[in-house]
């Protein structure tokens, strides 16, 4: 038998079964840990991350399921009950009035007759529906402001208003900037070109400047358009000032998130698995949506955790300086632009939303923190 | 470097004509004039209010007299001042007030970011270090206005150490200014440290040292030059920060300044007024990031020039 040298003459003498024991080895004892799984396990061993997603639970569960125990609505003005400090209640105050001089509580009075008088077209409504001074029916834990509204109550549906906000808001940037990016990255050339000048350009413009403007713009088309029709106001029960806050985010603030996600597909693209499935037919669209993307989540993720607290300070912010929501409905940045105006003798009602604001955001911030490092350990910085 | 000079403020100046065109007819896409509102004057007192304001012509026609008027620096006139002053004065009047309390707070800043990244970095890992990177987290994450509110609630409500209405005394100036100079001071500290961190562990600082210069000098003189690179790209970002933090920054401390300004003509829907505010503040934003690209060239010879 002639040996030929450069081939693999083997001879099947030179096999043997394995042994079972040989075989027992060669089995993978470890079940196969996913990518999910593994991103759970990271983040479920880092404690700030943690507190941040209980916190974040038990903000939804205090902004979504709250007033449901509370007794009273975001808009029930109760005469006689305007102004309580937290847990106070009208008798109380009664006494103290009189035990006090009336020297000493001048500021107090002006205070509560300047804004009773501002709003007397309010109460008169409220005096035709509450015509006798009610008791208390629930304890006004955190007071009552000055049309004898329950604090509690306003910051509920203010937060959950600014949750909505963060929520929807990042959704609506995830599809535009994930897709924008997509395409972009994917095609290349002269169209990636063109588009990532225009994201450039709207990375340039001063957004605060733009977004305030935008908010003026919108507000009144938007009223109009919720006047008209009234089911539109009813099935989303969030009013125009919302609806025009999603439009500017939908408009200015997708292009970080186009940004990350171009230069993932960059990457992603030169791969071969990509490269096997424009072998195998798929086109273009089924490769941006079936295999590019889901390759991106990561990033993604961790981007659209990130804008859920910047959007919830744009909101807080323009509600803040007098724009976005609309006056029955309480924001926290309203609650504030409100309390503003008392801080000297009520500083309570304006502590009560700054703080409410600095806990969301800190707890998104948290758990964005901590996804990044769970999901792209190479995105820490 | 001429090249790349000329390609830079040509795209600044497109950046500010798009902003300019956008805003222009943002503005005038809502429903219903400035005098619109106000039932008591007849049908004749609006068309000649118009036909004074230039708003009876056509669109482009106005877009036109307008862009034609900003070249020449004219913004044109408020429409809710009563004593018909015009945009330029009104900004030359309140912009110095948020120009000093600006100025004041990037100062601010840029000492005490680049103190407690410095020290964080010197101290790495270590209880100081620990202390500062918790106190930045949280004043980033923390937004500006919010930390405003707290502290005026602390220092003005609870103790009552200082005022919190206007700038009547220097001593007026420590709230606001540390409120607006609190977050981009973190994020500086932030900066600063990894990228002294980074710069720390590296070869020539170790020759520098092993041949005997003083600590102090080695960071001030070798270590520093390099690090404080991000820092100058992020004064772009800083001085819009600045602006805009200022409208509620204002509002909250009842500064009289162009912020608080703008903030009040949003209330009262003086469009010329927003539009001029607006144009200003983009500018001066465009042109801020412009001048820090350019000096980060000079700074930096290792940036390659596109």
């Amino acid at each position: 038998m002639i040996k030929k040298l450069f081939t693999l003459h083997m001879d099947s003498s030179m096999f043997e079964p394995a042994s079972p024991e040989e075989k027992k080895e060669l089995t993978i004892k470890r079940r196969s840990v996913s990518f999910w799984q593994d991103a759970w396990r990271r983040l479920r061993k880092n404690p700030t991350a943690m507190a941040g997603l209980v916190l974040i639970i038990l903000l939804l569960l205090f902004a979504f399921a709250g007033p449901l125990v509370i007794p009273y609505k975001y808009d029930e003005q109760i005469r006689g009950f305007e102004n309580l400090s937290p847990m106070q209640t009208p008798e109380e105050r009664a006494s103290i009035k009189e035990a006090i001089p009336k020297t000493k509580n001048r500021s107090d009075e002006f205070a509560y007759d300047f804004k009773t008088s501002q709003n007397t077209n309010t109460t008169k409504k409220a005096q035709e529906t509450a015509p006798e001074i009610k008791k208390a029916v629930f304890p006004h834990m955190l007071g009552t402001d000055s049309l004898g509204r329950d604090n509690l109550v306003r910051i509920m549906y203010g937060s959950r208003i600014s949750l909505t906000v963060g929520i929807v808001a990042s959704i609506v940037i995830l599809i535009i900037g994930s897709i924008y990016g997509a395409f972009s990255g994917f095609i290349g050339g002269r169209t990636d070109n063109v588009m990532m000048r225009i994201v450039e350009l709207l990375y340039a413009i001063p957004d605060i400047l733009i977004v305030i403007l935008l908010s003026i713009i919108l507000k009144e088309p938007m009223s109009q358009l919720f006047a008209k029709s009234t089911v539109m106001s009813k099935i989303t029960g969030i009013g125009p000032g919302l609806v025009s806050m999603f439009i500017t985010f939908a408009l200015l603030y997708w292009v970080g998130m186009a940004r990350i996600v171009r230069g993932q597909v960059l990457q992603l693209k030169e791969q071969e698995f990509i490269l096997a499935a424009q072998a195998l037919g798929a086109n273009n669209n089924r490769i941006i949506f079936r295999h590019l993307l889901p390759n991106c989540i990561g990033p993604i993720i961790v981007t659209t955790m990130f804008q859920i607290p910047a959007a919830i300070f744009v909101e807080s912010f323009l509600s803040f300086i007098g724009l976005g929501i609309s006056a029955p409905m309480a924001s926290l940045g309203s609650l504030a632009n409100d309390a503003m105006s008392g801080i000297q003798t009520y500083p309570y009602m304006l502590a009560q939303p700054a703080i409410m604001i600095a806990i969301i955001i800190l707890a998104f911030n948290m758990l964005g923190d901590g996804l990044r490092d769970a999901l792209d350990p190479r995105m820490k910085k | 470097m001429a090249g790349f000079l000329v390609k830079r403020v040509l795209s600044s100046i497109v950046t500010l004509f798009i902003i300019i065109t956008a805003t222009f007819f943002l503005m005038h896409a809502v429903p219903g004039g400035p005098f619109a509102t106000n039932e008591k004057l007849g049908q004749g007192i609006i068309k000649a209010m118009e036909a004074k304001y230039g708003l009876d012509k056509p669109i482009f026609v106005q877009y036109g007299i307008y862009l034609g008027n900003l070249f020449r620096g004219d913004l044109g006139m408020s429409i809710a001042s009563k004593e018909g002053k015009t945009v330029n004065y009104i900004i030359s009047q309140k912009f110095p007030v948020s120009a000093r309390l600006g100025g004041l707070s990037v100062l601010v800043a840029l000492i005490l970011g680049l103190f407690m990244g410095c020290y964080a970095a010197l101290r790495h890992e270590k209880f100081a270090d620990r202390v500062i990177m918790f106190i930045s987290t949280l004043g980033i994450a923390v937004p500006g206005f919010i930390m405003g509110m707290l502290l005026l609630l602390l220092f003005g409500v609870a103790l009552r150490w200082l005022s919190f209405i206007g700038l009547n005394s220097p001593l007026d100036y420590i709230l606001p200014t540390f409120t607006l100079a609190f977050y981009p001071a973190c994020f500086i500290a932030r900066l600063i440290r990894s990228s002294l961190l980074d710069v720390l562990g590296q070869d020539y600082i170790r020759t520098a040292r092993a041949k005997g210069i003083p600590a102090y000098s080695i960071l001030m003189k070798h270590a520093m030059r390099n690090a404080i690179l991000p820092v100058v790209t992020y004064l772009g970002p800083l001085l819009a920060y600045v602006l805009v933090g200022s409208f509620v920054i204002e509002r909250i401390f009842s500064i009289p300044g162009l912020g608080l300004f703008f903030v009040q003509s949003i209330t009262s829907r003086d469009y010329p007024l927003i539009m001029g505010t607006t144009i200003f503040l983009a500018a001066l934003v465009i042109f801020m990031n412009l001048l820090v690209d350019i000096v980060y060239v000079f700074i930096d010879p290792r940036i390659k020039l596109k």
